[in-house]
């Protein structure tokens, strides 16, 4: 029975200490493609987090591809969940926003500049 | 032997079944944790003082030998009185207000119980959580055949009030019976639901204990399913066959029965004593 830990003192985000842990679970053949993950509601009440905490988990590894959702029937551990875990969204934005902020300097552009463009983009996308 | 000397006996065994038996069960059982896990060696399972742990439980004592002695009264004034219904009103009233005055110190008990685990629940400064990824479902706790017995037998009875209905007795409220049971089977789903999905009350438990306390609860409530439908229909029964004197006699098996089955859940054995007992210092 593959069990997952959270410990409340870490720095990590316990959303992101979930995310990670499953895949590792995933990665190690702990959890085969196809097996059912416990609902949020069950997970949540084991491990005395929100909700919400573990459903943002849940989201993060579905758009992931290493989760799926199936509705009532529940979350799945994806068929190719393997390969998808080694995918890193996160360094992969790192490295975007190292690329663009850096041919934005080389153009003159000023941290500032930088700064309020992106807060322009981002309020503009959320409303 | 008439109705009443037969009500008589039944009500005598449920004076004693549930205001003397039943206590005297719980209160030995928990003595007993009590005397084989000290504070000294198991000081997680001590949120409150052994002092005021006893005192609950002599409250617990002293509300059943009330309720017992309020039993007696009530068969001396019908033995007094000569009358043919209880206290010279209705037997079954009587019988159902008498045990809810029976079930109040195990109320009383029950929220002592939520009391303590919830003091636990705050004591408890561990800063790391441990679950399991394996999905719970109704099915890891009941037999699938259990369940099924219970759905068969709630079909059944709505076949039986359909039947009665046809021609149905004085009193007889028809199709609102099945509203009622199927209620009464809502609220037992949704509190095994509840266990099964539900925070672990108790945050030192392992998970094996929790899980054979989730069946044991589950696989009540199934029974408390099974024998409030086959209950209600043994009253339909016997008043449709002009047997309604045999209700009150019914009625007292049936709570002792259900307060048997349920006090089953107090004597749960928990196998792990050890979650309870101080940490390492370094850990």
């Amino acid at each position: 029975m593959i069990k997952i830990s959270i410990d409340l003192e870490d720095a990590v985000p316990l959303f992101a200490q979930l995310v990670s842990q499953i895949k590792l679970a995933v990665k190690s053949d702990h959890l085969a493609p196809g097996v059912a993950l416990p609902s949020i509601r069950q997970l949540a009440g084991d491990l005395e987090l929100n909700n919400k905490t573990v459903a943002k988990a849940y989201r993060l590894l579905e758009r992931d591809g290493v989760v799926q959702s199936k509705g009532y029937r529940g979350t799945f551990i994806h068929p190719q969940a393997k390969v998808h875990c080694d995918v890193d969204l996160g360094q992969w934005i790192q490295e975007k926003f190292n690329d663009v902020i850096n041919d934005l300097r080389d153009s003159g552009a000023t941290d500032s500049e930088i700064r309020n463009a992106f807060a322009t983009t981002m309020n503009n996308r959320s409303s | 032997m008439s109705d009443n000397m037969i009500l008589l006996i039944v009500f005598i065994s449920q004076i004693f079944v549930l205001s003397y038996g039943v206590p005297r069960t719980i209160v030995g059982r928990i003595k007993h944790v009590l005397k084989c896990h000290s504070p000294e060696e198991y000081p997680k399972l001590y949120p409150v003082t052994l002092a005021n742990i006893e005192r609950q439980l002599s409250i617990y004592q002293k509300a059943n030998a009330i309720v017992m002695v309020l039993g007696f009264a009530i068969l001396f004034q019908w033995a007094y009185s000569g009358s043919q219904q209880m206290l010279s009103w209705d037997s079954q009233s009587v019988i159902n207000f008498y045990f809810m005055l029976q079930v109040l110190p195990l109320l009383f008990l029950e929220l002592s119980g939520r009391k303590y685990l919830k003091l636990m629940r705050q004591a408890n400064r561990a800063t790391t959580r441990v679950a399991s990824l394996e999905p719970r479902r109704l099915l890891n706790y009941v037999s699938g055949l259990f369940l099924t017995v219970a759905i068969v037998i709630y079909f059944a009875f709505i076949v039986v009030v359909y039947i009665i209905n046809q021609n149905p007795f004085d009193g007889f409220a028809g199709y609102i019976n099945v509203a009622g049971i199927t209620g009464l089977n809502l609220f037992f789903a949704a509190f095994a639901a509840k266990q099964i999905y539900a925070k672990n009350a108790d945050p030192h438990q392992d998970r094996a204990d929790r899980d054979r306390q989730i069946s044991l609860i589950c696989n009540i409530m199934v029974f408390s399913s099974i024998a409030a439908t086959v209950s209600i229909t043994v009253h339909f029964v016997l008043a449709a066959m002009d047997l309604r004197h045999l209700n009150d006699v019914a009625q007292c098996i049936y709570f002792q029965l259900i307060i048997l089955v349920l006090m089953h859940q107090n004597t749960f054995k928990q196998s792990n004593y050890e979650v309870y007992k101080q940490e390492a210092a370094n850990s």
